[in-house]
């Protein structure tokens, strides 16, 4: 693989082009690195990792602190929970004051009798969500 | 966390003086009549002081009002626990005033004020509780519609 730089003053943003013969695996994973978010540095007792925002399934605060849970188990952010929200994009929605949920690990949610919001997470595990942002989650799966 | 309470408690109080003195003086000015009970009335010296007075309540029941918000946004709390407390905390307020000054007292006055508030706020409940099932009942659906998609 070949990389290279075109300095074009008319630029508006930054452009990356791939050419290829066809659309081979390694294209497809190359199309999609570029096109994701990048990784995010996260920490746990053995140091420092970079988590894939495709490997987050959620991100919360607890006691001031962020955590991401992963694939991998759970890590510290160093950043806000707004900046993580603006960072990861789309691909998260917001379901309380504290928390971001990797839309695609959503199963379902549950309303309780009392008016509690479950949300079962795919592959196991759940949270609760906030009254006021159902709404939010709604819109996210138009 | 005290800096949000204080905002509430100066917007709850504000707003609250500010319907009340417009009412109390359009009234006034409409009907040329007091803008208080005479039983009320009857508890001061003057009826300036009385409508002074009633001000203060009104802008007490502002602040209970928007104090009580807060129970709602706290987010580990189910909607009955944050339903119950907002209503324990606002009727403390609003039955005992509203007596004061808007009824003409008498034993059954305060169990009125009572279960006209608790009746209201629980229509007020149901109606949001209903609304948010539905909310949820349609945001599965769309999880579902997203996952049956190839």
């Amino acid at each position: 693989m070949r990389v290279e730089f075109r300095s074009d003053p008319r630029a508006e943003e930054i452009l990356v082009r791939v050419t290829a013969r066809e659309r081979t695996p390694e294209v497809e994973a190359l199309l999609a690195r570029l096109a994701s978010p990048p990784a995010i540095p996260a920490y746990d007792a053995r140091g420092e990792v970079l988590l894939a925002p495709g490997e987050i399934a959620r991100v919360y605060t607890e006691r001031r602190r962020v955590l991401a849970e992963s694939d991998r188990g759970t890590f510290a952010l160093r950043a806000r929970l707004y900046e993580l929200e603006e960072r990861l994009g789309g691909d998260f929605v917001r379901i309380s004051n504290s928390e971001l949920v990797r839309r695609d690990r959503i199963l379902r949610l549950d309303f309780g009798v009392t008016g509690t919001i479950r949300l079962s997470l795919r592959g196991g595990g759940e949270t609760y969500v906030s009254r006021r942002y159902v709404a939010r989650i709604r819109k996210a799966f138009e | 966390m005290w800096k949000k309470i204080l905002e509430h408690i100066l917007v709850g109080f504000s707003i609250s003086v500010a319907v009340a003195l417009t009412v109390q003086i359009s009234v006034g000015q409409a009907t040329g009549q007091a803008v208080v009970t005479r039983e009320f009335a009857a508890r001061f010296t003057s009826e300036g002081v009385a409508a002074l007075a009633q001000l203060g309540l009104v802008g007490l029941i502002g602040t209970t009002f928007s104090c009580a918000a807060l129970v709602l946004q706290i987010e580990r709390w189910s909607y009955l626990r944050q339903g119950v407390v907002h209503f324990l905390i606002t009727a403390a307020v609003w039955a005992p005033v509203s007596l004061l000054c808007w009824s003409a007292a008498s034993g059954w006055g305060l169990w009125i004020q009572l279960g006209s508030w608790a009746f209201t706020y629980a229509v007020i409940w149901l109606v949001q509780y209903l609304i948010c099932r539905r909310r949820v009942a349609e945001t599965n659906a769309r999880i579902a519609a997203q996952r049956r998609k190839p």
